[in-house]
């Protein structure tokens, strides 16, 4: 037999976690809680060990929960009616809905710190919707990382994961390497949870999801569930000095003008939570019609922020900084173009976070929409600002402890993570390609041409069948010329996977809009404006057989869920 | 052009914060010289965490915001009108 060790450092362990934000580490710190005795392992190519790893510590650390004024119940319906419409997990939602309270003090006993009233009752701001928004520091990351690493819990940094490895149709492991040094490493593990967030196609600043989680479990054989929703879209800043800041718009959504007139109001009128394709749809109609340029009004925003928003002073420290950096204009009134984020994040799990691959799990941004727990968004929901933090750690804390019964069970039997010597030298070669290629195209050109693909507004957000054939046959285009990048270094190499996940992942996304033939939620069809709860609810999964993309169709269990459209309309 | 990241090597202490705080690879740190530098400044964020966390202030991103990317807000522009 030959050596595994002469292809690359080889690891063993009970319970690999891929991502060391917030959700890998809820998951890590819970398994580990579940089960001491069981070895946990948590990769990430950032520095996770320290907890700078994910987007979380990037954030504006707001943390959406049902606070003790709200009914989670009336939260249930909420969702359902105005931003999941129906294609939610309804047993799921609730469990969110009812766990949310809990999960807020379950997190600050790991150290993360949440603004408190006197008293120690938590601080929030108060929405005219069934939550509130407290404020977190954003170095949640940091605290939760020394915790888990009290509790036992291994990180090993700067290590990015290439593929998942199978064995007998279940999950054996992950290989990847280092992004500094290139060093290859093998890591053999009998359940894996992937938490290495979503798709954000490199767009807009700070949504750094590279989809490299959703594409590893795409290629395992993995059902994707939801991916028609992974379009959110926020409005960036036009700076007349000629260029474009890809953050920072976003609460314009309501205060969008055209020629003076608000149009936020004309075409989605009343108090939003935050975006939706209709706004993005009222800057699309309004250029079209030659209104243009579309402004957004932040004087009108700053009267009514205050009731919303309450910001831990670290966020707003960071906020600050970051402002200054963005040249802020005299004038709070400024040109606005739709600015997409993404947010593809289609792994199909169920209540306990499995995939439907034996032995794999998964948390977080990889699988938020997957979960079906939001329903027709981009999870988590897009429609509430601060329920990014709240999905993390709700997935994390499921999936964790199941996961643990899991690798546990598995021991009992003697079960182990196993990689196969033909499969990792063939993975190896795999992934180096790009370092042994003279010439090729760079990886960073092969992003762009997706950008061109999905990220205009009147292709990833207002669709039509004629446009997204056309983004298509760009991304199957761009799929073929990606075989054949040339990375200059370990760094450019990474983003080789990105930029085979980014390709990859659009085309999940378009295949499953063309089939949904109506619109709902953040899927806006033109040719099909209506939302058809006769036909459409159902969930579009997404798989691969045999290298092609197969799209079918799954009822949703309506009979078992105790809140219907008709009985609500 | 790219943002820059530029480093007061005089204050800086060497204890690699910056380079453990960057998210996405873009501070490495120069084994020859001893010190951090911008390896991937076209990579960065402008999270602005390295600032936050250097102990001496030695650390600064300039961002170039004409350095990135930007798709066509619109795909068919024939339909945008003048």
């Amino acid at each position: 037999m030959t050596n595994l060790d002469s292809l690359g450092t080889v690891h063993s362990t009970d319970v690999l976690i891929v991502g060391g934000g917030a959700a890998g580490l809820s998951a890590a710190i819970t398994a580990k809680e579940t089960s001491p005795e069981l070895d946990v392992l948590v990769v990430d190519k950032a520095t996770a060990s320290r907890g700078w790893a994910g987007k979380s510590a990037r954030t504006a650390g707001l943390l959406s929960f049902v606070t003790e004024q709200d009914d989670p119940e009336a939260f249930v319906r909420y969702c359902l009616e105005n931003i999941g419409f129906y294609l939610n997990d309804q047993l799921l939602l609730r469990e969110f809905a009812f766990s949310s309270r809990p999960i807020t003090e379950r997190i600050s006993s790991w150290g993360v710190e949440i603004l408190r009233r006197e008293g120690g009752v938590i601080d929030y701001a108060k929405w005219p919707f069934p939550w509130g928004t407290a404020s977190i520091n954003p170095d949640m990351c940091t605290r939760m990382a020394a915790y888990a690493r009290e509790l036992g819990v291994r990180i090993i940094d700067k290590v990015v994961i290439a593929d998942l490895m199978k064995y007998e149709n279940r999950i054996s492991g992950a290989v990847g390497f280092n992004i500094v040094n290139g060093t290859y490493h093998i890591f053999e593990a009998a359940t894996v949870i992937l938490a290495n967030g979503s798709q954000n196609y490199d767009m807009t600043l700070r949504w750094c999801g590279t989809g490299n989680g959703v594409a590893a479990a795409y290629w395992a054989g993995a059902e994707m569930r939801n991916a028609e929703f992974g379009n959110m879209c926020d409005f960036s800043r036009v700076d007349p000095r000629g260029w474009v800041i890809t953050a920072g718009a976003h609460t314009a959504h309501d205060y969008l003008y055209a020629k003076g007139e608000n149009i936020s109001q004309k075409y989605r009128p009343g108090l939003h939570s935050s975006m939706d394709p209709i706004a993005v749809l009222a800057w699309y109609r309004e250029t079209l019609a030659g209104n243009g340029p579309i402004e957004a009004h932040l004087d009108a925003f700053a009267a009514e922020s205050g009731k919303f928003f309450k910001f831990h002073p670290e966020a707003l420290e960071r906020q600050s900084r970051i402002l200054k950096k963005s040249a802020p204009l005299d004038s709070q009134r400024f040109e606005v173009i739709p600015g997409f984020i993404g947010e593809l994040s289609c792994v199909k799990v169920d209540h306990q976070m499995r995939t439907t691959v034996p032995g794999l799990f998964a948390v977080g941004d990889v699988s938020g929409s997957g979960s079906a727990r939001a329903g027709a968004v981009p999870a988590p929901p897009a429609k509430i600002h601060g329920t990014g933090l709240l999905n993390a750690f709700f997935m994390g804390m499921k999936g964790g402890p199941a996961a643990a019964i899991h690798a546990r069970a598995l021991k009992t039997y003697s079960i182990q993570g196993k990689a196969d010597y033909d499969q990792v030298a063939a993975l190896k070669e795999k992934v180096y390609a790009p370092m042994n290629l003279k010439d090729g195209i760079s990886p960073r050109d092969v992003i762009h041409k997706v950008q061109d693909a999905i990220a205009p507004a009147d292709r990833g957000v207002i669709k039509s069948e004629e446009r997204m054939k056309k983004a298509l046959d760009e991304i199957t285009k761009i799929r073929r010329e990606s075989d054949a990048m040339k990375a200059k270094d370990f760094h450019d190499l990474a983003k080789c996977l990105d930029a085979q996940s980014m390709p990859l992942c659009a085309e999940m996304f378009f295949r499953s809009s063309l089939i949904r033939t109506e619109s709902r939620g953040f899927h806006y069809r033109e040719d099909y404006p209506e939302m058809d709860n006769k036909n459409w609810l159902k969930w579009i999964i997404v798989k691969d057989e045999g290298g092609n993309m197969m799209v079918s169709t799954e009822d949703i269990p309506m009979h078992r869920y105790p809140y219907k459209p008709d009985r609500l309309a | 052009m790219a943002h820059s990241i530029r480093i007061d090597f005089d204050a800086c202490t060497g204890c690699r914060e910056c380079v453990d705080s960057c998210f996405v690879d873009v501070i490495r740190w120069d084994e020859d010289k001893d010190a951090p530098f911008g390896a991937y400044p076209e990579d960065c964020q402008v999270c602005c965490v390295c600032e936050k966390v250097c102990p001496v202030q030695a650390i600064e991103i300039i961002p170039d915001w004409k350095s990135k990317y930007i798709p066509e807000p619109v795909s068919e522009k024939e339909r945008c009108g003048p």
